[in-house]
């Protein structure tokens, strides 16, 4: 892959988008009708809200425009990877999905469903589907802040969010990430059978045979000491289980963490932790801190609330459940 | 004209002389097709409302082990239905316990089960609630023939009993006695069909989450009928979501609300929803006389009541708000807003542990209701 035509760009950005493309690994060419360097297509649609999203309103933020197929597994894996990029970066970008097929079901819904929360147009006519020359969904680009498409990925693979990650950063002009080195990951054998275990430990806590589930669980952590979702997961049921599990939850819930350092959950559980050990004021920190970066903090406001609760401060209690009232009921 | 034309017609005029002015759900309206709804029995068999409907009264009762005043209207029906069946009198029973109705819970809702001749179907997630918004447990509609709403109850007082059976009793055309006791009420308002239609299309477009355009059919809805609240009503409903973020909404949902009162001056999902914009605005003296005025129409309004206790509360009167938040939880212990004013009264008492405990049921109820357990 070399240096692409680029009449009419600012030359300072095709050369930061070529010296990043050289560095890039080869990436499947999602979109037929859009080459990096040039203006990105403009478009205006509904979104799945009532409302309405233009690529020219986020001129200087980085767009993260990634199509999907509503009840596609793909697609809702891209779609909630992309809500974790976007905390990262903040208001610096911009996503938005396209739903290809909003009249196969309640795109709303089932964006919601995900959790969500940037707009998700509707491509009724599958104009910008076209404009773009899309040929796999998913596929996601990013746009630079100057309006300038910088690169896209096809598909949902395992990398797709350091990937997406490395190519907002890009956009923005920000040092680029190198390829993640260090932790060897796990083989993936050693995965697909982590993976089998985790899935029979969620249809087992699902049927409410905590024990057994609890069981699974652990041999998925066996099998792959690197799962963090395993991890987690065995964190949580462990505390649900009994507060006497305290010890054994922590040790699993930092494992995770260590695995996805932004995982709210596991933060949650590891306040859920020290606020068993009475460590109130500890518990609250994270949890405050936990509340910031994510876009729906209901859940936290609430577990805050149940430790000061749990510790006897009601009126600190009382104002953290109000938090998340006060989002619940809007 | 022929005979039997003009016998139907008739017995429509007499059919709307004789709906006394109640409202038990906050989105459906006597005048309005029942919300269809698909729910399972205890044993699991599918029941489908729109299959039910057909006989000359169905009744469709909400109710749960836990409210006190739903035996008595299960056992008032089930004699009914003994007695009016065959005239062409069936009854749905909905049961909505809890979210999800397990353990001892599912335990008792077979033991009350067991006893009734009409089927019991339980509302899985609460969605069908929710989807009428009822406002107390119990709460019934009665549907003719085609579905259309004819008569709602909320709660079940003693007084109750009466209107129910003759309000069953004028559907079948049984209304001898019925008729001349009715027939000096009000009548409840039922608009032409167009208007009806454009209502319930901005009712589906709210549901998908497109406010924007449920806007347009409203206003035509308001528009073809000058003399329907309902629309406005709901018109104002989008009005007050808007006013989260700009303030000038509250103002316009005042206007519209004030005038749809003047329209149909009984209307208690007007009035109480006025009170709420009375109170949002801090006209604490109006909205607390405005709720009392819903009151009035119907005293099992729980909306009504949670803006009482807030307008209370907001007069430094905690303890009166408190009598009228422990008589909303009565009728609705399962609504968050009722649990949060519970809890903003008990914090304003300064009984702080009290508050925390009614916040965490809010909280936990809210999250239910928006299907996230």
């Amino acid at each position: 892959m070399g240096t692409r035509g680029h009449k009419g760009v600012a030359a300072g950005v095709v050369l930061a988008v070529a010296v990043g493309l050289g560095a890039l690994p080869q990436s499947a060419e999602a979109f037929r009708k859009v080459q990096p360097g040039q203006p990105a297509p403009e478009f205006f649609l509904r979104t799945a809200e009532g409302g309405e999203v233009a690529l020219a309103a986020h001129r200087g933020k980085a767009v993260i425009l990634s199509f999907l197929r509503q009840g596609q597994e793909r697609s809702a894996k891209a779609a909630k990877a992309l809500a974790d990029v976007a905390v990262r970066f903040g208001d610096r970008v911009a996503v938005v999905g396209v739903v290809v097929n909003p009249d196969e079901g309640d795109a709303k819904a089932w964006a919601e469903g995900l959790g969500v929360t940037y707009p998700v147009a509707l491509d009724k006519r599958q104009e910008v589907y076209g404009a773009y020359g899309v040929l796999v969904v998913p596929s996601t680009g990013v746009i630079d802040p100057e309006g300038v498409f910088v690169e896209e990925v096809g598909g949902y693979t395992a990398g797709f969010t350091d990937e997406v990650r490395r190519l907002v950063a890009r956009a923005l002009g920000e040092k680029v990430e190198e390829e993640p080195a260090g932790a060897e990951p796990a083989k993936p054998e050693a995965r697909k059978l982590a993976e089998r275990h985790l899935q029979k430990a969620r249809l087992l806590a699902k049927r409410k045979m905590t024990e057994k589930a609890l069981a699974a669980a652990r041999e998925a952590v066996q099998a792959d000491n690197t799962f963090g979702e395993a991890h987690e997961l065995l964190g949580l049921w462990l505390l649900d289980a009994s507060p006497d599990n305290a010890d054994e939850a922590e040790a699993h819930l930092r494992k995770a963490l260590e695995q996805n350092p932004r995982s709210t959950e596991a933060k949650v559980g590891l306040a859920r932790v020290l606020g068993i050990r009475g460590q109130t004021d500890e518990a609250a920190a994270l949890l405050e801190e936990a509340a910031r970066l994510t876009p729906k903090p209901e859940r936290i406001y609430y577990e805050l609330g149940r430790i000061y609760e749990g510790a006897g401060q009601y009126e600190k209690a009382v104002g953290a459940y109000r938090k998340a009232l006060e989002r619940l009921l809007r | 004209m022929g005979g039997k034309r003009l016998g139907a017609v008739l017995g429509l005029v007499v059919l709307l002389a004789v709906a006394p002015a109640a409202a038990a759900f906050k989105y459906v309206e006597v005048g309005q097709k029942a919300p269809d709804f698909a729910l399972k029995t205890l044993d699991g068999r599918e029941v489908r409302l729109s299959d039910r409907v057909g006989p000359k009264a169905l009744a469709v009762v909400f109710w749960a082990t836990w409210s006190a005043r739903s035996k008595p209207l299960l056992e008032d029906l089930t004699a009914l239905y003994r007695k009016r069946k065959d005239r062409g009198f069936d009854v749905i029973a909905v049961n909505v316990d809890h979210e999800q109705l397990e353990g001892e819970a599912r335990v008792a809702v077979e033991a009350w089960a067991k006893d009734l001749p009409f089927p019991v179907v339980v509302d899985e997630g609460l969605a069908t609630y929710y989807a009428y918004g009822v406002v107390a447990t119990p709460s019934l509609a009665l549907l003719d023939e085609a579905g259309t709403v004819r008569y709602a109850l909320a709660s079940y007082s003693t007084a109750a009993k009466r209107d129910l059976r003759d309000a069953v009793d004028a559907l079948l055309g049984i209304h001898e006695e019925a008729a001349p006791r009715f027939a000096v009420k009000k009548r409840d308002y039922v608009p032409p069909k167009k208007a009806t239609l454009h209502y319930q299309k901005a009712q589906v477009l709210i549901r998908r989450g497109m406010a924007r355009k449920a806007v347009r059919d409203l206003e035509r809805a308001a528009k073809i009928d000058p003399k329907w609240a309902a629309p406005r009503v709901l018109l104002t409903r989008i009005y007050l979501e808007r006013a989260a973020k700009r303030p000038r909404y509250l103002e316009k949902a005042e206007d519209v609300l004030r005038e749809a009162r003047e329209i149909q001056p009984r209307h208690v999902q007007t009035v109480g929803l006025l009170a709420e914009v009375l109170e949002a605005r801090g006209k604490h003296d109006e909205a607390l006389a405005a709720a009392e005025e819903a009151l009035e129409i119907e005293p099992a309004y729980t909306p009504a009541l949670v803006v009482k206790a807030r307008a209370l509360r907001s007069l430094g009167r905690p303890e009166e708000a408190a009598r009228a938040v422990d008589a909303a939880l009565e009728l609705d212990p399962r609504n968050p807003r009722v649990l949060a004013e519970k809890g903003e009264v008990a914090a304003a008492l300064g009984r702080w542990e009290e508050a925390a405990g009614a916040f965490r049921q809010a909280v936990e109820l809210a999250w239910k209701a928006r299907g996230e357990g």
